[in-house]
């Protein structure tokens, strides 16, 4: 579950000694473990697989910045909110497209209105409520929403705020996507699809400061093995795409630097509530108390990542204090909620879960502690598309678990989860108290009392045991030794920015 | 020797024999040890001369003639013994020299001729390859005197034929083609092992009126290896009876199918279809041959002769009964054989 | 004519046949595609503009009427054409299973001569252990294994990635050893036993001793005639190992990180990119085909017996079965 708001928890770098100053040059080699879904950002849709890539390509308008959950400036310099619905945003200058047209009002003004609009994808989502947006000076464009939405300057911050080159896009519609042009800190060279991508530093970038490396090469891996050893060779030089259980092994490699972290992408066990025995809020409650998140984070994912005891990690500002002291482990109160709801005697249910090593792994951990209960758990692995279609179409499991959807917005990604139109939402109509406390926040525009509101959403949402949260997914950074300036990125989405080879 | 049409115009002259084996022992190896097949044959052919080889299936006959080509293979069998020929002992020439007599200056004409020959190259290559391997002489040449050879062997239309597969011929034809293998650099001595078994009568008589020309016209020794005693009467001049991988008789044809001095002989000839044997049930030897392994001891044919006596359990030598005759049997002067003569 | 119609065939069950498997198997690209942003609605709307409600026979008949006019269509999100994709992927995978079947064929006879003619000895009983060994092990593992060895702790080799022989060949000849052999080894294997036990058997035959009767070298009698009998079983295992390898590769490019046809269809079945699994099965039998094709044209050089007599070819048959066994 990926939240854009609230500070980052607890990331930590290691092994990245002393290497002295950054310097430019280089190829940084980046392995990736799935190829992105497109290179034209606003119909792109793999979240961590894309962004890597578009990040580099396409500069955004805003940038999450993962240690204080706040938004900052990028290429808009300042932007306030007139009235809950009127956005106004102020662009940096001297900002240029990879193909020298500038980044001014215009330019993204009609990026909004082309995210927004038929050719958008994903993106007309992200920007559902803007009913309007206006170049109001050379540098100033100015929103117009159709209801209060202060999430909108975090939305900025992923594809819908990766302005793309109009020029270049009207020149060419359909081939956009095999030639992207954007404002980003690396031009786009050549793709081999599902194999290759080859970026080259822009040498024009507004901001070259924090950009070290002379071009990108991303390498699409199938084998997550193959991803290990070609960074321990030195054949590819960083990868985010390493399984927690590689990482001890390869913390005691010299030739391999580690950084690890926690992350907002919640492990999360989804239930179907339209159903019996889900649909007993008791029986839900029963399942959480059951659960001790300390032991599976150590049992099933090498003691990386945090214990999830709520929609949103502990110290973000949307997480509402008094959830995890209320999830704490408690076995006789499970079970006589069991036994309240009729379930003394035990209850067999189904639970989906993904087909990889870990994901089984940590599927037999929560069987483990659910038996304790007498639940049953019956895993059952299956492709992921598979079990979505299982889970929220055919309805055919109790349970699936899996992470959940990821948006830049912590409003938005309530929306999907909980909205009347969610696919993951069961049963699929909206949930009234969380959706109220939604919009509340969504009204405000002082930070403080949206993060009130967010709170109390939350609070909603484990009153009744919507869904289960498990624990918080681990970020996992892997590089050869001579590769430095790696930041935990919460959000999984990580940018190259900073990142720098010793040479 | 008697005045049979084998005889050639050379055997009148006091020569040296073409091949002369003496105490030619072949044994097997096997994980269980040694067994003997064929123990202390001896023998002599002249130039010209076809000499028969006669005995049941096993009785040692293929492989005495493989041991004198130097074809069984080393690691499975070793040989014991001395033979000459052209002088040399060829059981003791390395294998590099041997391998310049092989096809040279002694053949061999196998009896299955439906697998002799490679089926995946044309008869020609196969002649030609032969003459190359021991004449230097180009393909072309090597060519015609192919075609020469199958034209020598009664092929028609020799030229086409040099070009076809095995498979594309009929067996006599294919028996053709090894006589005309074996007699590419026109060697000194052929060993036919069954040479007629596969063929009908008719192709039979061609094949043995074919080597019997080449053997009086080239004076060509031949060891003839058979089972067929009506044969041997046709075509050699002496015969040797092999049984249990002893040689139990030598002697000219004549004598020994008119006067046979071994009883094993006897019943072979007693064997042989005749025309007024119709409403007679054949004669056939009880028993079988012994296998190597299960040799009896003192005479080896005991366990089958209807003559047997106590004498009998002695070792038998091959004793020299008259002139070029031998026989291994102590009772042979007393027994009054039926059914023979 | 006859041999055009069972092409075809060939070529049309291969193709339904994915094309079944592919609507059997779990997996909808639709929700694929949707992604993070699914809602019923979408995926039920990128159904229908895919075409995937239409009943499969009729999007079959669909690819087929694209196919036959040599239009394979495009990737399933429509940003590239399969042709093109096929075409980018083809050489890595094509040079690299020439060289795994040339290191199988080399190794592979060679193995299998020295066993066939120390046969019996202990040098034969190690080629044919080593042999059944090799048959055994899985292609994933050898690759893992022949990685660690050779890429990461000896370091001679690189252990991921490709270059194509004609744009650098040194980069080539660096990067394909270490799959083409973990690719050939099974096949290796494979051949040293058929031309083991096909050289033994062709030795104990009545010709080979005609032919060293004749006063043939050594030399001539294996390599010339002896091989020349053994090859038809060569060939038919040769040809068994080009599918066998094409198979191979599937596994074998995901695990040196090859952008090739076998790990363009392992990413295209993750994404339930239906087009390009079609067009890469479509292709696939094609070589297949060609593959038989070419190795009944060998066995007609190598054995004229073939096509004349009914027994024979019997024999052969039952030689091929023997080899799959
Ligand atoms: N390769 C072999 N392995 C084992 N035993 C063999 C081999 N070759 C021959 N023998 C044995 O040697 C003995 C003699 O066999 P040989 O083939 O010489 O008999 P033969 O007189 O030629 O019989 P036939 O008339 O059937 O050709 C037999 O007992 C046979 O079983
Ligand atoms: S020795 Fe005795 S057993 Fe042997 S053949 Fe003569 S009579 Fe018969
Ligand atoms: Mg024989």
């Amino acid at each position: 579950m990926v939240a854009a708001l609230a500070t980052a928890c607890g990331g930590t770098a290691q092994s990245d000694g002393d290497a002295g100053k950054p310097a430019k040059g280089g190829t940084l080699r980046v392995a990736l473990a799935a190829q992105p879904s497109s290179f034209n950002p606003v119909l792109g849709n793999s979240g961590s697989a894309d962004f890597i890539v578009q990040y580099s390509i396409f500069d955004t308008l805003t940038e999450f910045n993962s240690e204080t959950g706040e938004v900052d400036p990028r290429l808009a310099e300042s932007w306030t909110f007139s009235d809950p619905t009127t956005f106004v945003m102020t662009l940096r200058a001297g900002a240029a497209f990879h193909d020298g047209s500038p980044v001014d009002a215009e330019a993204v003004v009609w990026f909004l209105n082309h995210a927004r609009g038929p050719e958008g994808g994903g993106a007309q989502v992200d920007l559902a409520k803007v009913e309007s947006a206006e170049a109001t000076g050379e540098l100033e464009v100015t929103v117009q929403l159709t209801e209060p939405f202060t999430g909108l300057p975090w939305v900025l911050s992923g594809r819908s705020g990766m302005v793309m080159s109009r020029a270049a896009y009207e020149k060419d519609p359909e081939g956009f996507a095999q030639h992207p042009v954007g404002a980003g800190p690396y031009r786009f060279v050549s793709y081999k699809k599902g194999a290759k991508i080859e970026l080259e530093r822009f040498e024009d970038y507004w901001n070259p400061d924090g950009i070290y490396p002379d071009a990108v090469e991303f390498t699409i891996f199938q084998e997550p093995t193959t991803i290990l050893n070609a960074i321990k060779s030195g054949e590819q030089n960083l990868s985010f795409s390493v399984s927690p259980k590689d990482v001890a092994q390869l913390e005691s490699d010299p030739s391999v630097n580690v950084t690890t972290g926690s992350s907002y992408l919640l492990d999360q066990i989804h239930m179907n509530r339209s159903k019996k025995p889900l649909n007993d809020p008791r029986v839900r409650r029963a399942l959480s108390l059951a659960l001790d998140r300390d032991v599976f984070v150590k049992a099933a994912t090498f003691g990386l990542g945090e214990p999830g005891y709520q929609f949103f990690p502990e110290d973000s500002p949307a997480a509402a204090p008094s959830i995890a002291v209320d999830n704490a482990p408690d076995l006789d109160q499970a079970r006589s909620l069991m036994a309240e709801a009729g379930y003394g005697d035990g209850v067999g249910l189904t639970m989906l879960t993904q087909t990889s090593e870990i994901e089984v792994r940590k599927a037999e951990v929560l069987q483990a502690q659910l038996a304790e209960i007498g639940v049953e758990l019956d895993i059952r692995p299956t492709e992921l598309t598979q079990a979505v279609a299982e889970m929220f179409q055919d309805q055919s499991a109790d349970l699936f678990f899996a992470y959940g959807v990821s948006r830049a917005d912590v409003g938005d990604t309530i929306n999907a989860t909980f909205g009347a139109e969610a696919l993951y939402n069961l049963p699929h109509e909206e949930h009234p108290a969380v959706m109220e406390k939604l919009a509340e926040a969504n009204a405000t525009s002082d930070i403080a009392e949206r993060n009130k509101h967010l709170q109390a959403a939350a609070e909603a949402i484990a009153d009744e045991s919507l869904l289960l949260p498990v624990a918080f997914n681990p970020f996992i950074a892997v590089t050869t030794s001579s590769v430095h300036g790696v930041r935990v990125d919460a959000v999984l989405k990580p940018r190259l920015d900073g990142i720098w080879i010793e040479n | 020797m008697n005045g049979s049409e084998a005889v050639p115009p050379s055997a009148s002259l006091p020569a040296a024999p073409t091949l002369r084996v003496e105490n030619l022992s072949v044994y097997l190896r096997s994980p269980a040890g040694e067994v003997q097949v064929v123990r202390d044959v001896s023998f002599t052919i002249g130039a010209g001369e076809a000499v028969g080889m006669v005995g049941e299936s096993g009785s040692g006959k293929s492989v005495t003639g493989l041991a004198l080509m130097r074809l069984l293979d080393p690691a499975k069998t070793r040989v014991e013994g001395r033979a000459y020929l052209g002088g040399r002992d060829i059981l003791a020439l390395p294998e590099r020299e041997m391998r310049a007599v092989r096809g040279r200056e002694m053949s061999m004409v196998f009896q299955e001729s439906a697998t002799a020959l490679d089926p995946v190259f044309t008869v020609g290559t196969q002649l030609v390859e032969t003459i190359r391997a021991h004449r230097d002489v180009s393909v072309k040449q090597a060519r015609l005197r192919a075609i020469e050879l199958l034209d020598a062997v009664g092929i028609a239309m020799p030229a086409r034929r040099f070009g076809e597969y095995p498979h594309q011929m009929s067996g006599g034809m294919k028996q053709r083609v090894m006589i005309a293998m074996a007699l590419a650099c026109d060697p000194d001595l052929i060993i036919a092992d069954e040479p007629t078994t596969a063929v009908d009568v008719t192709i039979q008589a061609q094949i043995l009126d074919l080597l019997g020309r080449l053997s009086r016209e080239r004076g060509v020794a031949i060891l003839f290896i058979t089972h067929d005693l009506g044969v041997v009467a046709e075509f050699c001049s002496r015969a040797l009876t092999m049984y249990a991988g002893e040689v139990v008789e030598v002697a000219d044809v004549a004598g020994l199918l008119a006067a046979p001095a071994h009883p094993y002989t006897a019943g072979l000839i007693r064997a042989i279809p005749r025309a007024d044997d119709k409403g007679r049930d054949l004669y056939e030897i009880r028993g079988t041959v012994p296998s190597p392994t299960e040799m009896p001891g003192g005479c080896r044919f005991r366990p089958r002769c209807d003559h047997a006596g106590d004498v009998c359990g002695n070792e038998q030598a091959l004793v020299t009964i008259a002139s070029e005759r031998k026989v291994r049997c102590v009772r042979s002067s007393e027994i009054e054989f039926e059914g023979v003569g | 004519m006859q041999r055009a119609g069972s092409i075809v065939l060939t070529l049309v069950l291969a193709t339904v046949i994915t094309f079944g498997l592919q609507k059997l198997v779990p997996g909808d690209p639709a929700l694929a595609i949707a992604g993070e942003d699914a809602t019923a609605q979408r995926v039920a709307e990128i159904r229908a503009d895919l075409g995937l409600d239409r009943p499969f026979v009729v999007q079959y008949l669909d690819w087929l009427r694209g196919a036959v006019t040599g239009d394979l269509g495009t990737t399933i999100r429509g940003d590239a054409s399969v042709w093109d994709l096929i075409g980018q992927r083809l050489p890595a995978t094509l040079t690299l299973a020439a060289v795994a079947l040339l290191f199988s064929i080399i190794i592979g006879v060679g193995a299998g001569v020295a066993a066939a003619l120390r046969h019996g000895s202990k040098a034969d009983t190690a080629v044919t252990a080593v042999a059944t060994l090799g048959v055994a092990v899985p292609n994933f593992w050898l690759g893992m294994v022949i990685v660690v060895v050779f890429g990461l702790t000896l370091n001679w080799l690189p252990v991921s990635g490709y270059a194509l022989p004609w744009e650098d060949f040194a980069a080539w000849a660096r990067h394909v050893t270490l799959p083409a052999i973990a690719l050939g080894t099974a096949g290796a294997a494979e051949i040293a036993r058929q031309v083991r036990s096909a050289l033994v058997e062709v030795l104990r035959s009545d010709f080979i001793r005609t032919h060293r009767a004749k006063g043939l070298p050594q030399r001539a009698v294996v390599w010339r005639h002896a091989m020349k009998n053994a090859s038809l079983p060569l060939v038919t295992v040769v040809g068994l190992q080009i599918s066998h390898l094409l198979g191979g590769t599937v596994v074998i490019e995901s695990v040196f990180a090859i952008p090739g046809i076998g790990s363009l269809i392992v990413q295209s079945a993750n994404q339930r990119d239906y087009p390009v699994i079609q067009g890469v099965v479509f292709v696939t039998a094609l070589l297949i085909i060609l593959t038989n094709l070419a190795v009944d044209l060998v066995y007609r050089y190598v054995d004229p017996r073939i096509g004349v007599r009914p027994a024979r070819r019997a024999g052969l048959r039952r030689a091929q079965r023997g080899v799959t066994v």
